[in-house]
C-alpha cells in the first residue's frame, strides 16, 4: 500500500503530460498566428477591398457606423477632432503626414463628408482607408 | 559504471517529483490571455484623396478629370452621361482614355451611399488602372 501511494502523484502528472503539449501548442499557436491590438471603445466593421497595401499610418481614427469617432483609444467628435490630432502628433508645421480611417461599410457617406472636410482643416495629408481583403470575385 | 546509474535514475524520482500544476497553471492563464487578445483578421490600407473642395469644384480641374458620379443603386454617371451599370466601368471609351492619359478621376456620390460602395467601386477603378482617386462628396 505504501509503495502504491508513493507512486501515484508521480503517475497523475505523467497523465497530464499529452495535455501540456496539446496546450502548450495551441499557446505558440495564439501567439504566433495572432496579433494584439489596444481595445477601441467603438465597433467598426471595415468594408471589403481587393487591393493589398500595408497600413502606415501611425494613428487610426474609427468611426462606426451611427457616426461616433474615436482617434485611436479616446472618443472623439467633430468639434474636437481637430484639437486631438494636433496634440496627438506635435508637428511643427501643422502637418499629419498620413491618418488611417477605419469606418464602418454601412456607414453613409454624407456622415463621413464632414470628417474628411475636417481632417483636411486639420492638416491631414494623406488618408488611407481601412478594408478587410476579399477576392474581388466574391461580389 | 551502470550499476550507479541505474541506482541514480531510481533515485530521482522519488526524491523531488515537482509538481507540473503550478506550470500548467500558468501555461493556461497565458493560452486564455493571448485567445482573448489576439485578433487574425488582417487589414488593408486604400489610400483616398480628399482635396478641398473649392479647387476641386473650378472648371479647369473638371476638365482635366474623369468624374464620376455614384448612385446609391449601384450605377454610375462617367463624366454627366446616362447612369450605367458598375460592370461596364472597365469597357467605357471615357475610361480606358482617361487612363491611357493618366488623368485623375474625382468621385461623388449621390444620397444614401454606404462606405462599401464606394470602396466597391474604387476597387474597380483601380482594377482599369486608374489610380489616382478623388472623393468630391455627395452632391
Amino acid at each position: 500500500m505504501r509503495l502504491k501511494r508513493q507512486h501515484t502523484p508521480a503517475h497523475s502528472d505523467n497523465n497530464l503530460i499529452p495535455m501540456i503539449n496539446v496546450v502548450f501548442l495551441l499557446l505558440i499557436f495564439f501567439m504566433v498566428a495572432g496579433t494584439i491590438e489596444p481595445p477601441v471603445p467603438v465597433d467598426t466593421v471595415p468594408p471589403d477591398s481587393a487591393q493589398r497595401r500595408e497600413l502606415s499610418a501611425a494613428q487610426t481614427l474609427h468611426i462606426a457606423a451611427n457616426g461616433s469617432m474615436a482617434l485611436d483609444s479616446d472618443f472623439v467628435t467633430l468639434s474636437t477632432l481637430r484639437d486631438s490630432l494636433l496634440s496627438a502628433e506635435a508637428t511643427a508645421d501643422d502637418t499629419i503626414a498620413s491618418l488611417a480611417v477605419r469606418a464602418d461599410g454601412n456607414l453613409a457617406l454624407e456622415t463621413l463628408q464632414p470628417v474628411l472636410d475636417s481632417l483636411r482643416d486639420a492638416g491631414v495629408m494623406r488618408i488611407e482607408l481601412v478594408t478587410t481583403w476579399a477576392p474581388a470575385d466574391n461580389r | 559504471m551502470g550499476t550507479v546509474v541505474r541506482l541514480d535514475t531510481a533515485k530521482s524520482p522519488r526524491r523531488s517529483t515537482i509538481s507540473l500544476t503550478p506550470l500548467i497553471d500558468v501555461v493556461f492563464i497565458l493560452l486564455l490571455f493571448f485567445m482573448l487578445t489576439s485578433r487574425f483578421q488582417h487589414y488593408q490600407a486604400m489610400p483616398l484623396n480628399v482635396p478641398a473642395s473649392d479647387t476641386i469644384n473650378t472648371n479647369q480641374s473638371e476638365r482635366n478629370a474623369l468624374s464620376i458620379n455614384l448612385q446609391s443603386n449601384g450605377t454610375i454617371a462617367i463624366n454627366g452621361a446616362a447612369p450605367v451599370d458598375q460592370k461596364e466601368l472597365a469597357t467605357s471609351v471615357l475610361v480606358v482614355e482617361a487612363m491611357q492619359d493618366e488623368l485623375p478621376v474625382i468621385v461623388s456620390t449621390g444620397a444614401d451611399v454606404t462606405l462599401s460602395a464606394l470602396t466597391q467601386l474604387m476597387d474597380r477603378l483601380s482594377a482599369a488602372g486608374l489610380t489616382s482617386v478623388s472623393l468630391r462628396g455627395v452632391r
